[in-house]
């Protein structure tokens, strides 16, 4: 890992379908945005690096995969995120309605108890507002998240709303320092020969 | 449920079990449109990894089979075609003899929970406590374990999946030996640092696991032995306890093991070493089912689309070809069906071999003196061995002061009774839970439709080896033409940011 990164943190985005999640991922990470829904199929996560008061951190930002369509998300994508987006889309009370139902589930399956949760009234710049920025604001009051309404389309709240988010978590005691003491690893191409002595390939 | 699933695939699976989860991805991968179900309302089947609530709740419902068969007409009127309509079953036949119990209180009042009882080991834990923090528990009904440079590793990380599951060493491997729990030295730093092995027998030890390690299928070494056992072997090469050593923990073998076949297995151990510390095995973080969770989470990034808490109740067949999926009232249709022997109607599910299994939480590790972490017990008896794998607090498994022991072997009930102690005897860790079971294999008996590919539920083997060959040999009859997870094309770059901006954005962490 470079030096000037403080270090990486896990971003969920989660939410019901159509609301807007992929399309605030790929605004947010590659500046981009597509009108057709089946192109934001096949986004795993994307990774970005962000400054704010002066330190840097990594974000990996996951997205969904699709798998929130009929409420299968794995319990491996909620571990160990620090932060987790929860989207509706301003013009359908049917999304807003369900917030409740992903506030549950996020607090069933992640594994921090403080993780930082951000609610987004999404597609602000679409007709036929269903629900006023009064009436999320109120529900993010009462769940005690931070709130932001935005439009991935325009990119209107976009920058803000990961902004304030990373600024929440570097700021929460205990949320982003390494926990298993650097022990666990992940596996890859490492060397074809094993690294230490502690193999029989090597001679003595 | 909702029923705007589409209504027709290349591929359903049945069952999010390893083998079905590890198919998923590899032929969504290619392109391939598929529909990942399961029963169930978690992932895994008997493969899964489950918080203690959730972990009690399968064991009370136990070995009950819910099932009920609605006869073929039923489901005549999903179809014009003339369709024969197999009844899928539950995979609940796959347990029997299921027992559990708490060996702790209920509850301790406030006004006892003083400290002073804090040595009495045990006494401070009472169940309400323990299912307070349910979802600390990770709790695997069929753990396994990697080698380090064995094929799931490789498929991990040819596949990406990787980039989804941390990792920790198994890094206590140890033997129940003349009454008493011993570490395996098995590298050559174990070897020369080990203060419990003298001088000379360094030295016999050192020659045999150079052999075995050098060991070809051209080497005449051990040609000798060729009718004889793995134990014949070792017995003339070294003292007994150390070809003990060698032959239940290093090999995985027993008496019978024939010598080379010991050899084989001895050496992929051996060759696992030093690639990830100095421990042949890896232990996924949080449990066995990340792995397949990470598998289907590749397969819905390709657009597979999953579906939990929805049953197949039968699968429809015209002529000798599988047709659809009765699910729900709707008739779901692909070219092909992968569902596991567990699910299979009753004309083509017969019951194969079984073993005992046990889940204990403890207090106490059975070797306080090794690492914190993973413990790999091998426990040898006069007839058949059980293995034994305590997981510690630090594996995400089980909240820490706890631990989580999970047992395999016909044998189990001796090791129990030697290594636990119900109560009384301080020395021994304290079982405050425990579960039995006896875990039934399903077998495809019956002759299927081609384009039907069966599934194995867990076996009693402690790799995954079985499971990516079968994973592989499945791809291959729905993809006759392509690589088993053939690398993907890179990325492409995203469009550069502002000079000015820190910014970057790649899709590999
Ligand atoms: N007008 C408008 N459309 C949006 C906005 N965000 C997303 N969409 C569209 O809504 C549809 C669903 O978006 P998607 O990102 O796939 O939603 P997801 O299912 O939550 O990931 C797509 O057609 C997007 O183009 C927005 O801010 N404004
Ligand atoms: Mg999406």
């Amino acid at each position: 890992m470079e030096e000037d990164v403080l270090t990486t943190l896990k971003i969920l985005i989660i939410g019901e379908s159509g609301v807007g999640k992929s399309s605030l991922l790929l605004r947010f990470t590659e500046d981009s945005f597509n009108p057709d829904q089946s192109l934001t199929i096949g986004v795993d996560f994307k990774t970005k690096k962000l400054s704010i008061d002066g330190n840097t951190v990594r974000l990996a930002i996951w997205d969904t995969a699709g798998q929130e369509r009929f409420r299968t998300l794995t319990p491996s994508y909620y571990r160990d995120a620090q932060g987790a987006i929860l989207v509706y889309d301003v013009t359908s009370q049917a999304t807003f309605s369900k917030l409740e139902t992903w506030l549950s589930e996020l607090d069933t399956y992640s594994t921090k108890s403080n993780i930082v949760k951000m609610v987004v009234g999404n597609k602000i710049d679409k007709a036929g507002r269903e629900i006023s920025r009064e009436e999320g604001m109120k529900f993010a009051r009462r769940h005690a998240t931070l709130f932001i309404e935005s439009s991935a389309k325009t990119k209107d709240g976009v920058q803000c709303a990961f902004e304030e988010l990373v600024q929440k978590i570097i700021q929460t005691p205990g949320l982003w320092e390494s926990t298993n003491g650097g022990k666990t690893f992940q596996v890859s191409d490492g060397p074809a020969e094993p690294s230490s002595c502690g193999g029989w390939q090597c001679t003595i | 449920m909702s029923d705007d699933l589409p209504s027709t695939y290349d591929v359903i699976i049945l069952g999010t079990g390893m083998v079905e989860s590890i198919v998923a991805a590899a032929v969504a991968r290619t392109g391939k449109k598929v529909l990942h179900l399961d029963p169930n309302t978690y992932y895994g089947q008997l493969w899964a990894t489950l918080s203690l609530d959730s972990f009690e709740l399968w064991a009370k419902t136990g070995t009950s089979n819910t099932k009920t068969l609605k006869g073929e007409d039923s489901f005549k009127s999903l179809s014009d075609k003339a369709l024969k309509y197999y009844e899928t079953q539950d995979e609940r036949d796959c347990i029997s003899d299921l027992t559990f119990n708490w060996n702790i209180v209920e509850d301790i009042p406030e006004s006892e929970e003083e400290p002073k009882e804090e040595n009495a080991s045990g006494n401070e834990y009472s169940i309400k406590k323990i299912r307070d923090v349910s979802r600390k528990f990770n709790i695997d009904l069929a753990p396994k374990l990697l080698f380090a440079k064995g094929p799931m590793v490789e498929i991990l990380i040819k596949s990406q999946v990787s980039k989804y599951v941390e990792f920790l060493n198994v890094n206590n491997i140890l033997i129940y030996i003349d009454d008493a729990i011993e570490r395996v030295p098995c590298s050559k730093s174990d070897v020369f640092s080990s203060k419990s092995v003298n001088v000379v027998d360094k030295r016999l030890l050192m020659k045999v696991l150079t052999s075995i390690q050098s060991y070809t299928e051209e080497s005449p070494f051990f040609q000798e032995y060729e009718n004889k056992t793995f134990l014949d072997y070792l017995k003339a090469n070294l003292p007994e306890k150390f070809a003990n050593f060698i032959l239940y923990s290093i090999a995985a073998g027993d008496q019978n093991t024939p010598c080379l076949e010991g050899v084989q297995k001895a050496k992929k151990f051996l060759s696992c070493l030093g690639y990830y510390g100095n421990s042949p095995f890896l232990w996924p973080l949080y449990g066995s089912s990340e792995l397949l969770q990470g598998f289907c989470r590749q397969c819905a990034v390709f657009s597979g689309i999953y579906c939990l808490n929805r049953e197949v109740e039968a699968i429809a067949v015209e002529g000798d070809k599988y047709y659809g999926c009765a699910s729900n009232g709707i008739l779901l249709q692909s070219e092909h069906l992968v569902v596991s022997n567990s699910l299979l109607p009753q004309q083509f599910r017969g019951t194969g071999p079984s073993v005992k299994r046990a889940v204990l939480i403890t207090d106490k590790s059975i070797f306080p003196e090794g690492k914190e972490g993973v413990s790999l017990l091998q426990y040898p008896t006069d007839d058949s061995a059980a293995t034994i794998l305590e997981l510690s607090g630090n594996t995400c498994s089980v909240p820490k002061g706890l631990f989580i022991v999970q047992i395999v072997g016909n044998c189990l009930e001796e090791a129990i009774k030697n290594l636990f102690s119900e109560g009384g005897d301080d020395s021994k860790p304290k079982i405050l839970y425990s579960l039995r079971f006896t875990l039934h294999q399903m077998e495809c008996t019956g002759k299927l439709p081609e384009n039907i590919h069966a599934c194995p539920g867990p076996d009693f083997a402690t790799d995954f080896d079985a499971e990516i060959r079968k994973a592989e040999e499945i791809f291959k009859k729905i993809c006759p033409e392509e690589e088993f997870f053939a690398p993907l094309p890179p990325e492409p770059e995203p469009p550069s940011d502002e000079p000015d901006s820190p910014e970057e954005a790649t899709n590999d962490a």
